[in-house]
């Protein structure tokens, strides 16, 4: 479904990504876990097409095809859909904007459902005024109304309460579509099931594995502990990946 | 029935000093000269069904209803002759006066204690001129108590070309009454270089509420100066939308609430600014009374080469509350959009402002991408998100209304 290959992405002459490998398959789900500013937030803007990043080598392909040269929209319409860490305030009414997406992308859709909180938010603007609950239900709402082939999820733990935690856990559970889930933390990981976990710093993904003991490391030494642990620094990235399973 | 010698007065002395009166104080100078006064007469008609229906839809291009259903009243004004004028059955209460200002001042001997008494009659060579030589407007008189359910439609149509339309409006709702008017103006398709010279003045008694929605479709021609002076009293309201969807030459427009004890004052103002329009628009709210509130949202979609100044000034003379919003989103590169928000306040006042210019944030455009639209799809989106103002206390049958024509408009411009 998507494969990336030695990607390595410049901000400003800044290099940010430094050779990222992912392969994600049909109906996986993977989760992308590291530090603040270790390139997280970054990747999944550039799986989107963000203009302003500049892909200096390496290559993504979604579905089969060439991503690089695509246009946002051109990527969304291929399947690829972004829930927004912090999602901008838009003056556009939620529900007609809904209504616009799916139009767009082949009609109605039946939404899972998502609790009574929407009804704060069905008849105001997109992202104006909403709690951090309330954000992310919007940003999959959104999302699920595109009938996307492969959801990334951009911190959606961050600023919710366990109980939207637990409802956002259990609705996407029950959906069949590849997800990348990125996060600081493990705590959705207790209510959503994973395939695969990845550990990015350093600018790569330098650990990987399907194994509980990612978490656990990560939980008991730290994000830095953790690498260091494995013989990992910043002065002495490995060339490889190391698979923990 | 003449007109009483006061009012004849009137006229001969505002005409003596049309000569030295000064210009506005914004916009672009209009030589008044230049424009007829007298033209050919349009026909009584005997219902808005009579009209072809090109004029039709040119009135329902403006929230006219053609049909009247949901209406209480009609008032059709072509060029300077009061052509229609229907209160409906069962949806007109009784104690609600509507007719051509020029008829009533024949028929009030009071009405000289309303003439010119929010509006300066030298504020500028536009409100002499309309002292001087006005003719017909709408009069609506709403008495102590009545709650008006339907809207009252108000359409000015201009249809004669070099000629001026120089209505004198007025508006007088009684203690604790409640009225809505929706006042549409438009031109006719062979209609060219005119201009529209109005003052309009309206009185919002001690509890009254008057809700106010003006829809202007002009034609690129068109000179317009619709001066308009608002006294709202102890506790009552005044809402105010004002929406163009049309280019137009100029537009100048400043109307002026005071605000008594406890009063409230809204300004909605949605601009779809287009061609080589060049609009100068703002609200001013006196905070006289304490305890007043007062917002201001102005929102004008700057498109193709036109010139647009968004103002707006709130006075805060006693302990109030207000809010000012100037924004414009600026969608070609020959557009020009400036904003000047004023704030005046006395120690008690709680005055805020908000004002931006510009084009739409990249962020904004990115976001809306990720969900599959086009660059000019994402565009038209928030253009016509932006200008959709959320009008509270809106009958949902106008509401609905003014949305649709937003959308169409949005759709048609962007």
């Amino acid at each position: 479904m998507l494969k990336i290959e030695d990607l390595h992405v410049e901000v400003k002459e800044k290099k940010i990504l430094r050779g990222i490998n992912l392969h994600i398959k049909r109906g996986e789900r993977h989760v992308l876990m590291g530090v603040n500013a270790s390139g997280k937030t970054t990747l999944a803007q550039v799986l989107l097409g963000f203009p302003q990043y500049k892909i200096t080598r390496g290559e993504i392909n979604f579905a089969g095809k060439p991503l690089n040269n695509l246009s946002i929209d051109e990527r969304a319409r291929l399947g690829l859909a972004l829930a927004f860490q912090a999602p901008p305030k838009v003056d556009i009414n939620f529900e007609q904007f809904i209504t616009e997406i799916e139009t767009k992308f082949g009609g109605k859709v039946n939404f899972p459902n998502f609790g009574q909180e929407i009804e704060h938010f069905r008849h105001r603007n997109l992202n104006d005024g909403l709690s951090g609950g309330e954000k992310k239900r919007s940003e999959l709402i959104q999302i699920l109304a595109m009938r996307p082939k492969l959801i990334i999820l951009d911190e959606i733990d961050s600023g919710v309460d366990i109980d939207s935690l637990k409802l956002i856990g259990e609705i996407l559970n029950e959906r069949d579509e590849s997800m990348l889930i990125i996060t600081h933390y493990r705590h959705i990981l207790d209510y959503l099931k994973v395939d695969k976990i990845h550990l990015l710093g350093f600018g790569k993904i330098l650990v990987s594995g399907t194994s509980q003991k990612i978490l656990d490391g990560i939980e008991h030494y730290g994000y830095k502990g953790y690498l260091n642990k494995l013989g990992i620094c910043k002065e002495c990235p490995l060339k490889e990946c190391i698979v923990v399973e | 029935m003449s007109f009483p010698d006061w009012y004849l007065k009137e006229k001969k002395k505002a005409r003596h000093r049309l000569k030295n009166a000064k210009p506005a104080k914004y916009g672009i100078d209009i030589a008044l000269e230049d424009y007829q006064r007298q033209g050919r007469r349009p026909k009584k008609i005997e219902s808005l069904k009579k009209l072809g229906k090109y004029t039709q839809e040119r009135l329902e291009s403006v929230g006219e209803r053609a049909d009247e259903q949901f209406r209480c009243a009609t008032h059709l004004q072509q060029d300077n002759i009061t052509t229609y004028l229907n209160t409906i059955k069962g949806f007109l209460p009784e104690g609600v006066v509507v007719m051509d200002t020029d008829r009533a001042i024949k028929k009030f001997n009071w009405f000289k204690n309303y003439y010119f008494k929010i509006m300066p009659k030298n504020l500028n060579k536009y409100t002499v001129f309309v002292n001087a030589y006005s003719q017909g407007g709408i009069f609506i008189w709403i008495k102590e108590g009545i709650h008006v359910k339907f809207p009252l439609q108000a359409c000015f149509y201009l249809q004669s070309s070099n000629y001026v339309q120089i209505p004198h409006s007025f508006i007088i709702a009684e203690p604790h009454s409640k009225i809505h008017l929706i006042s549409g103006c438009v031109t006719d398709k062979d209609c060219k270089n005119s201009a529209h010279i109005a003052v309009t003045e309206v009185f919002v008694k001690e509890g009254a509420e008057v809700t106010w929605t003006m829809i202007h479709n002009w034609g690129k021609h068109f000179h317009v100066r619709p001066n308009v002076g608002i006294k709202v009293e102890k506790r009552a309201t005044l809402i105010s939308n004002y929406l163009l969807t049309s280019e137009v030459k100029s537009i100048q427009s400043y109307p002026t609430a005071i605000l008594a004890e406890g009063a409230r004052a809204v300004f909605n103002t949605m601009l779809f600014c287009r061609g080589r329009s060049q609009i100068d628009s703002g609200s001013a709210i006196y905070f006289n009374g304490k305890d007043s509130k007062g917002e201001i949202k102005s929102r004008a979609l700057i498109l193709d080469n036109s010139r647009v100044a968004l103002r707006g000034h709130l006075s805060g003379n006693k302990k109030c509350l207000g809010h000012l919003e100037c924004k414009g989103l600026i969608l070609s590169k020959e557009a020009v959009g400036r904003a000047y928000p004023n704030l005046s306040a006395c120690e008690d006042a709680e005055l805020t402002h908000e004002a931006a210019m510009g084009k739409v944030r990249n962020e904004e455009m990115d976001y809306l991408m990720t969900r599959g639209f086009s660059k000019d799809e994402a565009t038209s989106l928030i253009a016509r998100g932006f200008i959709s103002l959320d009008i509270p206390g809106l009958p949902a049958t106008v509401n609905n209304y003014v949305k649709e024509v937003i959308e169409a408009t949005g759709k048609k411009s962007i």
